[in-house]
């Protein structure tokens, strides 16, 4: 018996032992695992483009020694960088389960060999809690080993995924130019900036960007862009137009005021954009993606281009909702280029005569409904809200060739919203929004300025700015009021009406937020109190656009609901289009063009 | 009143008896007839058309392996052992040697070897190959074709929704009989069916 004894006592302390080197051991290889995984993303080791590069200077230059042995010396660093992660990866993977295994092991004969006092008439209680512990301890062994597993595999697949994806992206713009002669419809090469580490070259284009930076902040949206409407909701994105002698009285039964009236060929959910005497619009079915350029004048259909034969474009479309299409997201025109963006993540720029420019895909948006962020131009750069399941990112393409300018990683879920531009203090900032954060980025160079949690859910609306706040909105989460800033804060925040679709627009006293449901409400921009609230029969879809001073809100059913934008509710008009109509409308000086179910229409006098 | 017991008792036992009797039966019965159905029934892998592919790269970046499950396969019945292989060096490669800037192939998974002159046979190392698809890019362009990237179903754990089909831009991804998985394009292929 004593010596039984004397044997567990000495069992205890080598399982002790045991214990604390496993524990030990598991730490040491789970910092390794994190560290590899670090290095790898910031080697980007299976990306040879600075390899490719100094073959090429070697082709200039074929007898340079020196040169050829950097190359080799380089080309073996990748390789052997890309097979030793890979292995250490797989075999520290391995290890960790080894050394969790036998911590446990340890652990729980620990406690099975400690000295357990007989206590008479409690065995029962004694038996339930020992049932309730282990059940406890079981529980929390089998969640912590899956919290493990995934962030491992989070860890290690997704993000090595993700830089293959990039390393492949680069490799295929470089070698478009072959395979566009294949496809014969390419014009212009498309070569991507993201150098070797897989990262894009935000250094270079901030060195271009800062020296025209005060002009930008000086006049944004430009000039020519509020004589326009060449984005969603207007110039920026802010839901304002600058147009003067709106009409508010029209009949699409009676043709009253309706100038003319045009079928598109291929449906969307996507908004008019006007530019000059050119409006522009994009429709898309699962194998047809198209841009429509109409003269805005006499309804002419001038041009219309196909979005086909892009690399990388995917052989079938991505599933989407009927209720989003395969073209939701607003086309935008700078003036001398028009661009679209697809459900495939097609992404291509015209001339204004219809002549393709560039095409490239950004990889299929993993989104569930369909992806929805419309387009925007900020000086020389396309910006897109790339927010998707696999990852979320903002980035800026130049207008002339596609090439990423810039690209900024988002830690976000999907979002459906789309950007807003806007001139702030003393920068022009892009405001996004996404669960769970609003986020400001400089336009210039991509940088993320400020962040924010303040909402939750499937975003749909897109923000609101004025004054130096914004006002985001989700159904099912809360309509805030932040004040923006390098430290930006809550103002307020209102649970009583929300939107899930349209966007809300403000002024520096009101905010206007309109929902699927049929409410309207028009709170007071600084103290979020609600000024006036009125239902109508419809819900709505469409973003309201402030012009003149007045709201203009289409209903479902085509009723555009026209209404001061004041402290009352003073309605000035409800003409009926007689179709029913989710798009958000455009204005040009006189004229309102509204995209409809099947028809495009002019109003005006 | 004992005689009714003990009949109860005996139909007890008998049914306990027989219902572990059915259920041993149907038991073997169901597993007989999965057996069958499995073994007479087609599984169904997946495989890429080398005559869809374009050789996207996103073979290698988007299989649920690391690396990817797709490898280059060397078909020699049609490799020409060229001394300058589309597939192994470079365009514009000055010497045809095995020096680092002259191949193509980002990982060095093709070995070159010599076999006489002026003929060079290529091996393709699987443990190397990311099935990035350059070397299958250079050899259709500049060569007849034999390397080709397959799904290397020793290596591939047949995903219901294979993330490669869902992303390939060429449609090129397809369900194929487990009992012939591989899908060459030119002599093999022929070989193969005749």
């Amino acid at each position: 018996m004593n010596n039984n004894k004397q044997i567990f006592k000495v069992n205890i302390q080598l399982w002790k032992g045991i214990a604390i080197v496993a524990a030990a051991f598991s730490f040491i290889i789970c910092f390794l695992i994190i560290a590899n995984y670090l290095q790898i993303n910031r080697l980007d080791p299976v990306n040879t483009e600075i390899i490719n590069t100094l073959v090429e200077r070697l082709s200039q230059n074929p007898n340079d020694e020196a040169l050829k042995e950097e190359i080799r010396e380089l080309d073996l660093l990748a390789r052997k960088a890309y097979f030793t992660n890979q292995w250490q990866i797989r075999t520290g993977g391995y290890l960790l389960l080894i050394g969790v295994i036998i911590f446990l092991i340890a652990i729980q004969l620990i406690n099975s060999a400690k000295k357990i006092s007989p206590e008479v008439g409690e065995k029962d209680d004694n038996n339930l809690f020992l049932q309730k512990t282990a059940r406890k301890w079981v529980s929390f062994g089998g969640i912590g080993l899956i919290i493990i597993a995934l962030f491992f595999a989070f860890l290690t697949h997704n993000r090595l995924g993700e830089t293959f994806t990039e390393a492949a992206f680069a490799e295929n713009a470089l070698n478009k130019e072959a395979t566009s002669d294949e496809t014969g419809s390419i014009q212009t090469p498309v070569e991507t900036s993201v150098n070797e580490t897989g990262q894009t070259d935000i250094e270079e284009s901030t060195e271009q960007t800062t020296k025209t930076i005060k002009s930008s902040i000086a006049d944004y949206p430009t000039a020519e862009m509020k004589e326009n409407f060449p984005s969603f909701r207007g110039p920026g994105g802010n839901g304002i137009a600058y147009q003067k002698n709106i009409p508010v009285n029209w009949d699409g039964a009676t043709r009253e005021n309706i100038l003319w009236k045009a079928t598109v060929p291929l449906h969307g959910y996507n908004s008019p954009v006007i530019w000059g005497n050119k409006l522009f619009l994009s429709g898309a079915n699962g194998s047809q993606r198209q841009v429509y350029c109409y003269d805005r004048n006499t309804g002419k259909l001038l041009w219309t281009a196909n979005a086909d034969n892009i690399t990388g474009s995917p052989a079938n479309a991505p599933k989407v909702t009927n209720d989003t299409g395969h073209s939701a997201p607003t086309v935008t025109t700078d003036g001398k280029k028009v661009f679209a963006i697809f459900s495939t993540g097609d992404v291509i720029a015209f001339d204004m005569n219809g002549k393709r420019v560039w095409a490239k895909n950004l990889g299929v948006p993993q989104n569930h409904y369909g992806y929805s962020s419309s387009l925007y131009v900020f000086k020389d750069k396309l910006i897109i809200q790339y927010d998707h399941r696999t990852e979320s990112k903002v980035m800026a393409l130049s207008v002339e060739s596609g090439d990423i300018v810039w690209s900024t990683n988002r830690n976000g879920k999907i979002s459906w919203a789309s950007p807003v531009i806007v001139k702030t203090f003393d920068r022009v900032e892009i405001l996004l929004l996404t669960d769970p954060f609003l986020a400001s980025y400089d336009a210039n160079t991509g940088e993320e300025l400020w962040k924010i949690d303040c909402l939750y859910g499937e975003i749909g609306p897109s923000v609101a700015y004025a004054d130096g706040i914004v006002y985001v909105t989700n159904e099912y989460a809360s309509l805030v009021a932040i004040k923006i800033g390098d430290n930006p804060e809550k103002l307020w925040e209102t649970y009583d009406y929300l939107s899930d679709v349209p966007s809300p627009v403000a002024t520096d006293k009101y905010l206007f937020l309109a929902t699927s449901y049929g409410v309207v409400v028009c709170h007071d921009a600084k103290t979020g109190d609600v000024l006036w609230e009125k239902e109508f029969n419809n819900g709505f879809y469409s973003s309201p656009i402030l012009v003149e001073g007045k709201i203009y809100l289409l209903d479902k059913q085509g009723i555009m609901h026209i209404f001061k934008a004041d402290k009352e509710y003073i309605s000035l008009g409800e003409p009926k289009l007689g179709e029913k109509a989710v798009s958000t409308p455009a204005f040009a000086n006189g004229r309102v063009y509204i995209r409809a179910d099947k028809n495009l229409y002019c109003i005006g006098k | 009143m004992a005689k009714k017991e003990k009949k109860k008792k005996h139909n007890r036992r008998h049914f306990i008896d027989r219902s572990l009797r059915i259920s041993i039966g149907l038991g073997l019965a169901g597993l007989g007839s999965f057996l069958i159905k499995k073994s007479i029934s087609k599984e169904y892998v997946w495989q890429l058309d080398p005559e869809k592919c374009i050789q996207c790269g996103r073979c290698a970046t988007s299989c649920v392996l690391t690396p990817s499950a797709v490898k280059c396969f060397h078909v020699y019945d049609m490799c020409g052992y060229c001394d300058l292989c589309g597939g192994y060096f470079r365009p514009e490669t000055k010497k045809l040697t095995t020096a680092a800037e002259n191949q193509l192939c980002p990982t060095s998974a093709i070995v070159r070897k010599f076999v006489e002159e002026p003929f060079f046979e290529y091996d393709i190392v699987e443990e190397l190959c990311n099935g990035c698809g350059k070397c299958v890019k250079g050899c259709g362009a500049f060569g007849n074709g034999s390397l080709q990237l397959q799904v290397n179903h020793r290596l591939c754990v047949n995903c219901n929704e294979c993330a490669i089909a869902r992303d390939c831009p060429a449609d090129a991804y397809q369900r194929v009989p487990m009992d012939d998985p591989y899908t060459f394009s030119g002599y093999r292929n022929k070989e193969n069916k005749s």
